[in-house]
């Protein structure tokens, strides 16, 4: 949890060049785009404040001897899921929608409800538009807190969307999400696909590299190399039994 | 699982076999390793693992290991053969002919 909370927040800390706006009121009759800004920028500030008051909270407990309340690690998510859902209602039906809905599904770390309201709203009211094609990446990320929604939204978008970018873009989604899953057929196939509908280079490109990561593990690939030290701190790799059969356990007594 | 392990480690001792482990008990702490150690001694753990933990990143993302334990069967050219065989006699009925083909590319 705190490793995604920590990406996400190195992701938005990235300046977007875009109009600083202080007024952080919903409701007002902004600009979509610029509301976009504020709440990313207050959220990605939050979650370094967050990141850094955990990190004094830990010390500070390992110096007391105590342990760590739970409620440290839960990220500040609540309040700009909230603040999203506001605009993306103000919002409802156009495409400036979108991005809040994508805000949701990116950012949630525990607000089950709001993100199957985004799923939903998505699902109903913005899976012909092209909007769309700039959230499906998230999708994949949510199909534990929206169930089956989330996957159908995806696979109806992948299969079925008017506009080839929008597809790809879906079907990368889902191979990434096949590929992890280790449904390495259904993830290449889709990969393929990609490749007939598509001429963008970069898109292309990521197919490509989606590809590879997908069939790095599959049965009959070469396994990859491991260069590791032993429990005892030796180094060691599994290089070293080429020439034997490897069983390879992951495995702990814990 | 961990006696059956051991018994195959026995059995085929003297052939081209090993087993190998990604042991993610955090042996690179001094409890983790204390804990191993007792552990180890406790249920005859016999055969070599890798810290999991430590590596970047983890051997066990590295793999996309999404539950433990996870079996992988690489042949003797270090290619991935089969996938997490759980069955104790399925398991041995695999590793049999993998080892018989390392042993014949020995052969030649």
């Amino acid at each position: 949890m705190l490793r995604y909370a920590l990406a996400a927040a190195l992701l938005l800390s990235i300046p977007a060049g875009v109009v600083a706006q202080s007024d952080v009121t919903t409701g007002s009759q902004q600009d979509p785009q610029a509301a976009y800004q504020v709440l990313s920028k207050s959220y990605a500030k939050a979650m370094s404040a967050w990141q850094d008051e955990l990190e004094a909270t830990i010390m500070k407990a390992k110096e007391a001897g105590e342990r760590v309340p739970r409620s440290a690690y839960a990220p500040p998510s609540g309040d700009f899921v909230s603040t999203a859902q506001e605009h993306a209602k103000e919002y409802a039906g156009t495409d400036a929608a979108v991005p809040f809905l994508g805000f949701i599904l990116k950012n949630a770390t525990r607000e089950r409800n709001a993100v199957k309201w985004a799923v939903k709203t998505l699902a109903s009211e913005h899976v012909d538009s092209k909007a769309i094609g700039d959230v499906v990446d998230y999708l994949p990320k949510v199909s534990r807190m929206a169930g089956r929604s989330a996957r159908s939204l995806l696979s109806d978008v992948a299969d079925n969307h008017s506009n080839k970018t929008v597809r790809v873009k879906a079907l990368l989604a889902r191979a990434r999400q096949n590929g992890a899953a280790d449904k390495a057929e259904e993830a290449v196939a889709d990969l393929e696909l990609v490749t007939e509908l598509t001429t963008d280079a970069d898109l292309l490109a990521e197919a490509k590299e989606a590809l590879a990561e997908v069939q790095k593990l599959a049965v009959g690939t070469p396994a990859p190399e491991i260069d590791g030290v032993d429990v005892d701190g030796v180094n060691f790799k599994l290089s070293d039994y080429r020439g034997k059969v490897v069983l390879l356990d992951f495995w702990g007594f814990w | 699982m961990i006696p059956h392990e051991r018994s195959l480690v026995d059995k085929w001792k003297d052939r081209p076999f090993a087993l190998l482990g990604v042991n993610s008990d955090k042996t690179s702490t001094d409890k983790g390793m204390a804990l191993y150690k007792e552990k180890q001694k406790e249920m005859g753990v016999t055969w070599r693992s890798f810290r999991n933990e430590g590596n970047t990143p983890n051997i066990s993302d590295d793999w996309r290991v999404r539950g433990w334990p996870t079996l992988y069967y690489i042949d003797h050219e270090g290619v991935i053969k089969h996938k997490n065989i759980r069955g104790e006699a399925e398991m041995e009925t695999v590793l049999e002919e993998m080892i018989e083909a390392a042993e014949a590319a020995a052969k030649k």
